[in-house]
């Protein structure tokens, strides 16, 4: 009978328990998006790489060698010699070496000189490998491999071409217009910043950087040549490494960064992943306060339509208590009927959620890079965060509650 | 059934506003008690009706004296044994009749459920159309709320029924059909009556006539 009162009760006041829980359900839907979103940014960034052991480059922060070979942004401090990269290869414990050549954009999108063996051997995600939605990986030196986002973005299609520019920023003074890359492939969208990079290979890569002579002919020869001999670099700027057997990785490490012949660093991605991730530890917890402070806001918007209608609901109270209520059962029915109210809006904020990341999973993919897994939105997490919004409502809603309680002490019928 | 003995009442320890040495009032009797405002007649019914404790003496219903009960019991013994009935709190507005008369029963001691076809005998015997049994209360008429209101009250069929000012608010006609429904009903089911009001012109419709001042002598 208590629940069919508490329920009744609120039918009631259904304009004021209709705003009351539409500004709950606001709260609620804010936090659970921003911790679902947090955990879908956070599997995104720990698994834009996958697979790799080690990535070796100049001297410098593990986070700083992460960020420019990883995510393509910041600056390579140096370049590592050629002949460092050909011994790293040629040690018996690495089973695949990755070089990678930055330096050169196209329209703000970072391009990377690379070999077959970036397709071959980078991983993301759950170990996943790079796929083509359409063409091949590069077979020409001048060939180009585009990443999904670029082509979406600039409206490309394969057997375009396209020239190079000088620098990593939007506007470049400085056009390497003297090779035209033709589109050969698109990648598949992976949710890394793999499809905001343009692949070309090494030679492709080197092959801008050298003097072209002005004559027209002599151009056609050097093209031919290097078509036909390829050019080697003379440096790059990092390198990945896949090594045979994973508990050699530390001992490959210390190997590397001990070298004598080149100052060189080697990082695990992994561990540099979760350092970078730490950082930002602060500010999630900034959002975090943030959020909490919107719902407990919200919790007090409907403690306070509570106490106000305590004015109201006297006369209800003194009959229910003329008929046999205890106290206690005027304290409990106030709990109860905002436990309703949360209920209610926990309901209704998991379904707008729900249905909002199934509508916005794409559009947050495409133009954010998350990527959104509706199979972990019911997770222990989001349990637990609900079960605390039934706890601190019921901590909060004891005020009205305990003034419901003193207030039916006093009722008696004289009231 | 209802001895009082050395009542002594006051608000905030000030002047006592009831002092009755002593009043007894046998079972089934039907009594009406007049007095005017201030005369004590609706801090008598909550002594009664155990919703106030007194600062001395003792109320005997039933041999029981419920001063000395503990709040929970106090609580149980009123839903029990003690059916009231104001002007003012009749019903819950937005609860039908049945979860009215329903709610009232579910602080009954036994926990035997409210039997709708109960609930539909007392309807009818009260001349209640038993199509509103499932209308809302702030729907009915004042004349259909008050038969709901003495439902409700008998529905656990106390011993007393406790009825302050009830007829305030009904024209001569309707409180004298609603006090002939009443004492039919305390008769039928033995109850005793005390009927409290400062209207003396129904006191002729009681059995029983006494002025607060014969009772309380503070």
């Amino acid at each position: 009978m208590l629940l069919k009162l508490a329920y009744k009760s609120l039918l009631n006041r259904k304009l004021a328990v209709f705003l009351t829980v539409i500004s709950i359900t606001f709260g609620i839907m804010l936090l659970i998006s921003f911790g679902f979103i947090k955990d879908q940014v956070k599997s995104s960034f720990t698994k834009t790489i996958s697979g790799i052991d080690l990535i070796v480059g100049p001297k410098t922060s593990d986070i700083n060698l992460l960020l420019y070979t990883v995510f393509h942004t910041g600056s390579p401090t140096d370049n590592i010699s050629w002949n460092s990269y050909q011994q790293l290869t040629n040690n018996p414990s690495v089973q695949s070496a990755i070089p990678i050549a930055l330096g050169d954009s196209h329209k703000g999108y970072r391009v990377i000189g690379t070999t077959k063996a970036y397709f071959d051997n980078y991983q993301f995600g759950n170990k996943q490998n790079l796929q083509l939605e359409e063409g091949h990986w590069f077979k020409h030196p001048f060939e180009i491999v585009l990443g999904s986002d670029v082509v979406k973005k600039l409206n490309y299609s394969l057997g375009k071409e396209i020239v190079l520019s000088h620098g990593v920023s939007q506007t470049s003074f400085k056009q390497h217009d003297q090779i035209q890359f033709k589109i050969s492939g698109i990648l598949e969208q992976t949710g890394t910043p793999i499809d905001q990079s343009i692949f070309v290979s090494l030679t492709g890569f080197e092959s801008v950087h050298i003097n072209w002579p002005q004559d027209p002919n002599a151009q056609n020869q050097l093209t031919e040549h290097i078509i036909k001999n390829g050019l080697q670099p003379k440096s790059i700027t990092a390198a990945f490494l896949k090594l045979k057997n994973k508990s050699s990785t530390f001992v490959i490490q210390r190997i590397i960064n001990q070298n004598k012949s080149e100052p060189l660093q080697a990082i695990l991605p992994g561990m540099a992943l979760a350092q970078m991730w730490n950082l930002s530890a602060m500010f999630e917890k900034s959002l975090w306060l943030v959020g909490a402070m919107v719902f407990v806001s919200t919790l007090i918007g409907m403690v306070n339509m509570l106490i106000a209608s305590l004015n109201s609901r006297k006369k209800e109270l003194a009959l229910l208590r003329i008929i046999g209520a205890n106290p206690m059962y005027c304290f409990l029915l106030i709990q109860i009927e905002s436990i309703f109210l949360v209920v209610i809006s926990m309901l209704l904020s998991l379904i707008t959620s729900y249905l909002a990341f199934n509508f916005l999973g794409e559009w947050l993919s495409t133009e954010y890079g998350v990527f959104i897994d509706l199979s972990t939105f019911f997770n222990t997490n989001l349990i637990y965060m609900l079960s605390a919004f039934i706890v601190v409502s019921v901590i909060l809603v004891c005020v009205p509650a305990v003034l419901f309680y003193k207030q039916s002490m006093l009722n008696n019928i004289n009231k | 059934m209802i001895k009082v003995n050395d009542l002594l009442f006051s608000y905030n320890n000030q002047n006592n506003v009831i002092n009755i040495p002593y009043w007894e009032v046998v079972k089934g009797d039907m009594i009406f008690i007049a007095g005017h405002s201030g005369s004590g007649k609706s801090t008598l019914i909550n002594l009664l009706a155990g919703l106030l404790k007194p600062d001395y003496g003792s109320i005997k219903i039933s041999n029981v004296a419920i001063e000395q009960l503990k709040p929970k019991l106090s609580n149980q013994f009123r839903a029990n044994h003690i059916g009231l009935i104001s002007q003012q709190f009749n019903l819950i507005p937005y609860l039908s009749v049945l979860d009215n008369i329903k709610l009232a029963h579910s602080f009954q001691i036994s926990n035997t459920p409210c039997k709708v076809e109960e609930v539909t005998t007392l309807m009818e015997r009260l001349n209640l159309n038993t199509h509103l049994i499932n209308q809302q209360a702030s729907e009915l008429s004042i004349g259909q709320q008050q038969r709901v209101a003495i439902i409700r009250a008998i529905i656990n069929k106390p011993k007393v029924l406790l009825a302050d000012e009830p007829t305030s608010a009904l024209d001569f006609y309707a409180k004298s059909n609603f006090i002939k429904l009443l004492k039919q009903v305390a008769q039928r089911h033995h109850m005793t009556l005390l009927f409290i009001s400062h209207d003396v012109s129904i006191r002729k419709q009681f059995p029983s006539f006494k002025e607060m001042g014969e009772i309380n002598v503070a």
